[in-house]
C-alpha cells in the first residue's frame, strides 16, 4: 500500500509540488479577479439582489464625468510621483555608492518612510498640511514664503500628496537602484578613465546603461503602485477638496463601500487594471529592449 | 330582571372580569428567566458602561445577556450581515436610526414594539416613555409606531469664547443668523477666524443640515424627490458659504470635526458649530489651551428664518426581527435604559436620552449650566433627519458634499444645489 502511494507520488512529483502554490494562486488571485469580471455585469446594490446588465456598468462609467476625472488625476498623480522618484533616487543611490562614515546608519535611517504604517504617515502629513496649525506653513513663513493651502486647494491637492508619495518611496527605489549600481564592475570605469572618459561621461555611458534593467524593474513597480494608490490619499483628502484628489481607485473605493454600488465599483476596478496592466506590459517591453 | 338589568350585570360581570385577569397578568421580569438573548453593541460608551451591570440583569430577570462588542465599522458591516440574513440567534442591536433607519426599516430588520407595550405583562409600569427627550424618542418612531428605545442623544452648539467677545463689545451668544454674521464679523482678527465649521465634503453634510432645517429647507420634498435646489435651501448654502468664506479659517473644504475642533482648541478661531460632546476636548488641558479651557461658554444654534431646528444624533436600542426571544430582548432593552440606569449613564459620561437623567444634581454639577441648558433645548426640539431619510446615504450625502465644496470655493450656489439634487434624483431612482 505504501509501496503503491510513494510510487504515484513519484509518478506525479512535477505536478504535486507546485500543487498547494496553485492552490493558493487560484484562491487568491483568479478567484477574485473572476468574481471582480461576474460582478461588473451586475447591477447590483450591496443588500439588494444583483440583476445582470451586461455592459451596462462599463458605459455608464464612460460617460461619468467623474470616472474620467479619477482616470485623469490617477495618471496626474503617478506621472508627477514615480519619475521624481526615479531621479531622487538614483541621486540618492549614486550617493550612498561610495564610502563615508556612518553610511550604514544613514542608510537605515532613509528607509524609515518606507517601514512606517501608510496609514499613520498618512495622519501625519495631513496635520503637517493643516493651513492653520501645520508645521509645512510654518515653514514657508520662515523662509518668507507666502502660506499655503496644500491639500485644502483644489489646484494643489495631487501635488502635495505627490510630496508624501516622492518622501515615503524614494527610498525603496533607492535601494533598487543601489543594488545594481553595486554591481557595476569597477575595471568599466578604470578602463574609461584611461580611455579619458570624464565623470559625466562615465556616467552617461556606463552607470546609466548597466542599471537600466533594474531602474525599468523600479519604474514598473512604482508606476503599478502609484496608480493604485489608495491609503494616503484615502486619508488625507478622502478625495477632496469635492473630487479634486479623488483617483480612479478611491472612487472605485467610495462607490462599492460606502455607496453599495458593487456592480459599478467592479467594473470601475476593471478600468483601473486594464489600465496598471497597460502600463507595466508597455514598460516591460522598454526593458527586453536591447540596449 | 328586564333587559337592560341583564345587560349591566353582563358589563359590570366582563369589567370585573378583565380587571381581574389583569390584576392576575402583572409585568413580571421574571418571566423569561433561563432565556439566553445576545445583543450585537457598538464599541461605544454606553457598551463600556452597561457591560459591567449585565449580572444585576441577570439576577434580577434570570436571562442570560451576551455581548457582542465591535469597533463601529465592523459592528456596523456584522449588523448588516446578521440582520439582512435573518439570524434568529441575534435578538438585539445598538441602532443609530438616522444612519440606517430608512434602510433597516424598509427591510424589516426592526421588530416594531407596540404590540409589546400595549400588554401590561410585556412592559414595566415604569416606563415613562414621555421622560424621553422628544427629539430623541421620535426618532425610534415610524409612521407612529415604536421600534426601539434611545439611549443618548448629541446634538451640535456654537462653542464660542466669551472672552473675545468682551473684548469685541458682543453682549450675547448670537440669538439668530444675522447676528451670527454680524458676530463672525466683529471676532475676525488677523488669523484668528470669527467662526469656523465643517466644510469636507460629505462630512460636512451632518453639521450644514442644521442650517438647511433653520432656513426652512429639507432633504426630501413630499414626492420623495431631492428638495437641495429649493429656494430655502440655497439661501441656507449662500448664507454658510458666505460667512465661512469671508470669516472662515483658510483651507474650509480639507475640514472635517478633528479640524474644527482643534483650531477652536489652539485659540484659532473665536466660534464653531459642531458636536456637543467635543466639549471634552476644550475641558482636556491636553488638547486645548488654558484661555481656551477657561472662556469657553456653549449657546444653541442660532434661531433661522424658519426657527430653532437643530437635529439630534440618536443611538438606541432595537430588537432584531428575527429574535426567537423578542420578549426576552424587550425586558433588556426596558431594563438597560430605566430610569435609573439612564441616570448612572449619564454619571458616567454617556449623554442620556431621559430628561430625568440630566436633572440628576450630581450630574449638573459636572457640567457648565450653558453647555447642559443649550443641550437640553436642542433635544427637546431635536429633528432626527441629520442624515437624508433615504438608503443610500453615504451617497446622498456626497452629493451634497459637492455642492457644499463648490460653494466654498466660490462657485454659484444654484446651480450646485441644482446638479446635486440632479444626482440625488438619479441615486433614489436607481437603488
Amino acid at each position: 500500500m505504501t509501496e503503491r502511494a510513494s510510487r504515484f507520488f513519484d509518478r506525479n512529483a512535477q505536478w504535486l509540488f507546485p500543487l498547494p502554490a496553485v492552490i493558493a494562486i487560484v484562491i487568491l488571485f483568479v478567484g477574485p479577479v473572476l468574481a471582480n469580471a461576474y460582478i461588473s455585469v451586475h447591477d447590483w446594490y450591496i443588500g439588494g439582489t444583483p440583476k445582470y446588465i451586461g455592459l451596462g456598468n462599463f458605459v455608464r462609467a464612460l460617460n461619468d464625468h467623474r470616472f474620467w476625472s479619477g482616470l485623469k488625476n490617477t495618471f496626474y498623480f503617478t506621472l508627477v510621483a514615480v519619475p521624481l522618484e526615479l531621479v531622487l533616487g538614483l541621486g540618492i543611490a549614486v550617493l550612498f555608492n561610495r564610502d563615508f562614515r556612518g553610511k550604514g546608519l544613514v542608510r537605515t535611517v532613509i528607509l524609515l518612510p518606507m517601514v512606517a504604517t501608510p496609514v499613520a504617515i498618512a495622519l501625519i502629513w495631513a496635520l503637517m498640511f493643516n493651513p492653520s496649525l501645520g508645521v509645512m506653513n510654518y515653514f514657508l513663513e520662515s523662509l518668507g514664503l507666502p502660506r499655503s493651502l496644500w491639500v485644502a486647494s483644489a489646484q494643489l491637492a495631487i501635488p502635495s500628496l505627490t510630496l508624501v508619495d516622492i518622501w515615503e518611496w524614494t527610498p525603496m527605489v533607492a535601494l533598487i537602484l543601489l543594488a545594481a549600481l553595486q554591481g557595476v564592475p569597477t575595471e568599466l570605469y578604470e578602463a574609461a578613465i584611461i580611455d579619458g572618459a570624464g565623470p559625466v561621461q562615465a556616467f552617461r555611458f556606463i552607470t546609466l546603461p548597466s542599471i537600466r534593467s533594474a531602474a525599468v524593474i523600479a519604474l514598473i513597480l512604482r508606476s503599478i503602485d502609484a496608480l493604485k494608490t489608495f491609503d494616503i490619499i484615502y486619508v488625507i483628502t478622502q478625495g477632496g477638496p469635492g473630487i479634486a484628489s479623488e483617483t480612479l481607485n478611491v472612487f472605485a473605493f467610495k462607490t462599492g463601500f460606502e455607496f453599495f454600488r458593487a456592480g459599478y465599483a467592479a467594473s470601475l476596478l476593471i478600468f483601473l487594471l486594464v489600465a496598471v496592466l497597460g502600463v507595466s506590459i508597455l514598460l516591460n517591453m522598454t526593458r527586453r529592449r536591447p540596449a | 330582571m328586564n333587559r337592560r338589568v341583564v345587560a349591566f350585570l353582563a358589563i359590570a360581570a366582563l369589567v370585573l372580569g378583565t380587571v381581574g385577569v389583569a390584576s392576575a397578568q402583572q409585568f413580571d421580569w421574571k418571566q423569561f428567566s433561563g432565556t439566553k438573548i445576545r445583543f450585537l453593541m457598538n464599541q461605544h460608551p454606553f457598551t463600556t458602561f452597561i457591560q459591567p451591570l449585565l449580572p444585576e440583569f441577570e439576577q434580577q430577570t434570570g436571562i442570560q445577556v451576551t455581548f457582542e462588542t465591535f469597533p463601529e465599522d465592523q459592528f456596523r458591516q456584522r449588523r448588516l450581515l446578521e440582520a439582512s440574513s435573518g439570524a434568529d440567534t441575534l435578538d438585539g442591536y445598538m441602532i443609530m436610526p438616522g444612519q440606517v433607519g430608512a434602510q433597516y426599516l424598509e427591510a424589516g430588520w426592526v421588530r416594531y414594539v407596540d404590540d409589546f407595550l400595549a400588554d401590561p405583562t410585556m412592559t414595566d409600569p415604569d416606563i415613562d416613555l414621555n421622560d424621553f427627550f422628544g427629539g430623541a424618542l421620535n426618532t425610534f418612531k415610524s409612521d407612529g409606531k415604536v421600534f426601539g428605545l434611545p439611549l443618548q442623544n448629541e446634538t451640535s452648539l456654537l462653542f464660542y469664547r466669551k472672552d473675545l467677545f468682551q473684548q469685541a463689545g458682543i453682549q450675547r451668544p448670537p440669538q439668530d443668523m444675522a447676528e451670527l454674521l454680524a458676530d463672525a464679523a466683529l471676532l475676525k482678527q488677523g488669523r484668528v477666524a470669527g467662526f469656523a465649521m465643517r466644510g469636507k465634503a460629505a462630512n460636512a453634510t451632518s453639521q450644514i443640515v442644521n442650517f438647511l432645517l433653520s432656513f426652512g429647507g429639507s432633504w426630501l420634498n413630499e414626492d420623495g424627490t431631492s428638495a437641495l435646489n429649493s429656494y430655502q435651501s440655497k439661501q441656507a448654502l449662500a448664507f454658510y458659504a458666505d460667512l465661512l468664506r469671508d470669516y472662515g479659517p483658510p483651507g474650509e473644504t480639507n475640514m472635517s470635526w478633528p479640524e474644527v475642533t482643534s483650531l477652536y482648541a489652539q485659540g484659532q478661531a473665536a466660534m464653531i458649530f459642531d458636536a456637543n460632546v467635543f466639549r471634552s476636548i476644550m475641558e482636556d488641558p491636553q488638547q486645548a489651551t488654558d484661555v481656551v479651557r477657561n472662556n469657553t461658554g456653549y449657546a444653541p444654534l442660532p434661531a433661522g428664518p424658519a426657527g430653532l431646528h437643530p437635529v439630534v444624533l440618536v443611538w438606541g436600542l432595537s430588537v432584531n426581527h428575527a429574535s426567537k426571544n423578542p420578549g426576552a430582548a424587550w425586558y433588556f432593552v426596558q431594563w438597560a435604559l430605566s430610569k435609573a440606569n439612564q441616570e448612572k449613564a449619564i454619571l458616567a459620561g454617556v449623554p442620556a436620552a431621559r430628561t430625568s437623567a440630566w436633572q440628576n444634581e450630581e450630574f449638573m454639577k459636572t457640567a457648565p449650566a450653558d453647555w447642559i441648558d443649550a443641550s437640553q433645548k436642542s433635544f427637546a426640539v431635536g429633528d432626527p433627519n441629520w442624515n437624508p431619510p433615504v438608503k443610500p446615504v453615504p451617497e446622498v450625502r456626497d452629493a451634497y458634499g459637492q455642492a457644499i465644496v463648490a460653494a466654498l470655493e466660490g462657485k454659484p450656489v444654484g446651480p450646485a444645489l441644482d446638479q446635486a439634487a440632479k444626482s440625488i434624483d438619479q441615486i433614489l431612482s436607481n437603488q
